[in-house]
């Protein structure tokens, strides 16, 4: 039996900013963050409170709802770009505080939007080869940590939260084969510079827009057919299509190149904008785990920060077929 | 937006007709006469914003095989429809 998705818990920081006090403070168009970008409000990280804590909270909330023991997690794996300091890992943090047991397979991921499906794959295959029976992943990122508030380009996209998706052999969905891809030659399209080992002062997330749309109109579309092709399914056989909400302009966009008809495309950004690594495990709890009936085939597509691309193929045990 | 095989390069009036068709493909109007863009500006007179603009540029460029670097944009003034068109015949299918 492979490893598969049973239950995803979200965390979100309490503070909230909503895109009214973005709009006001900065002179933005209104429509075009509500409307273009479908972003009402994101919660952000208060002073004093850690990308640590943001993802021990996540692994408390999924280990209290399915009623899972700390003792019996395996494996461990963060994905994240916004740790808590460059060095230790963020998850050796959680595996302490959550309780975890040390013996467990424990690292972090340093991936952003793309790194929710690599994630899975990670776990899927580690899981495997190890025999071990319960793992979690958490996705966590503190972008209003790195964002300029003031950068029209960035301050209305993103927020922060985190994940906890417990994975285990016997799940209400299996995770199918994935596909990968990475184009390191264009890394500055998104980047934060200063923040790692290289010289210059600490500094903030720099995002060339239009290369980031071009990238994702190209290589998305072409890599959801590969996927697919790599599941032995057709487009017409997925019921539902959780893409990374980068914003819902692009989700659209992407969408209409794979004529994907709306009610198949979810949309899960207006009261936490841009989570990076957590969106589409955020959709999948609020709008596909959530329901009585799973839909059977969900197809996962993350793109961004590399850049880097994968998508992977969620099946439902049991779920019902084209349950529209 | 119907993709079409350019074979050579574009007319003007296959280009205008392009534009005139994403335009109305993008906000659900009837598409405007061609003709009609020639002196008109994509942000100050059809109103497109800055995801407007990224998007019509993407589908610019795959049907008429040109890249429009960003930043020959302001220089050239290629937010005007006519400059666009311009620029577009000089260098598509390159």
């Amino acid at each position: 039996m492979t490893v598969g998705v049973d239950a995803i818990a979200i965390c979100l920081p309490p503070m909230v900013v909503t895109s009214d006090e973005i709009v006001l403070a900065h002179n933005f168009d209104k429509d075009f963050v509500f409307e273009k970008l479908g972003i009402a409000s994101r919660h952000v990280l208060s002073d004093g409170e850690t990308v640590s804590w943001l993802a021990r909270s996540a692994v408390d909330e999924l280990l209290a709802t399915t009623g899972r023991p700390a003792e019996d997690v395996g494996l461990l794996i963060v994905v994240t770009q916004t740790p808590d300091y460059g060095l230790p890992h963020v998850s050796a943090i959680v595996q302490a505080e959550a309780g975890i047991p040390q013996s467990a397979l424990v690292m972090d991921v340093g991936l952003g939007c793309s790194g929710y499906v690599y994630g899975l794959a990670t776990a899927r295959a580690l899981m495997a080869a190890e025999g071990i029976a319960v793992g979690v992943l958490v996705t966590v990122d503190a972008y209003s940590r790195i964002v300029d508030p003031t950068e029209r380009n960035t301050a209305p996209l993103f927020g922060d939260a985190a994940t906890a998706t417990l994975l285990v052999h016997d799940a209400r969905y299996s995770v199918g084969r994935s596909t990968f891809g990475t184009d390191g030659s264009r890394h500055e399209s998104l980047i934060v510079r200063g923040s790692g080992s290289t010289a210059g002062p600490r500094g903030q997330l720099v995002m060339d827009g239009r290369e980031i749309f071009d990238f994702a109109l190209r290589e998305v579309p072409k890599d959801i057919w590969r996927c697919l092709e790599l599941n032995g399914l057709a487009i017409e056989d997925i019921d539902r299509v959780v893409l990374h909400q980068a914003n819902a302009f692009m989700v659209k966009s992407i969408a209409r190149r794979l004529k994907l008809p709306d009610e198949r495309v979810v949309l899960e950004i207006g009261d936490v904008g841009n989570t990076t690594s957590s969106s589409i495990p955020i959709a999948l709890a609020r709008r596909i785990l959530n329901r009585p009936d799973l839909p059977r085939h969900v197809l996962l597509s993350g793109f961004g920060v590399g850049l880097s691309w994968g998508s992977t193929i969620l099946t439902a045990s049991g779920g019902a077929d084209h349950d529209g | 937006v119907e993709v079409l095989i350019m074979t050579d390069s574009a007319t003007r009036a296959d280009i205008l007709t392009f534009l005139a068709e994403a335009l109305a493909a993008r906000d659900g109007s009837d598409a405007r006469r061609p003709e009609s863009l020639e002196g008109l500006h994509l942000v100050g007179d059809l109103g497109m914003d800055s995801l407007d603009t990224v998007s019509l540029f993407f589908d610019i460029e795959e049907q008429f095989s040109v890249r429009i670097p960003e930043g020959e944009i302001a220089p050239l003034q290629l937010l005007q429809v006519g400059n666009l068109v311009n620029y577009i015949q000089e260098h598509g299918s390159e």
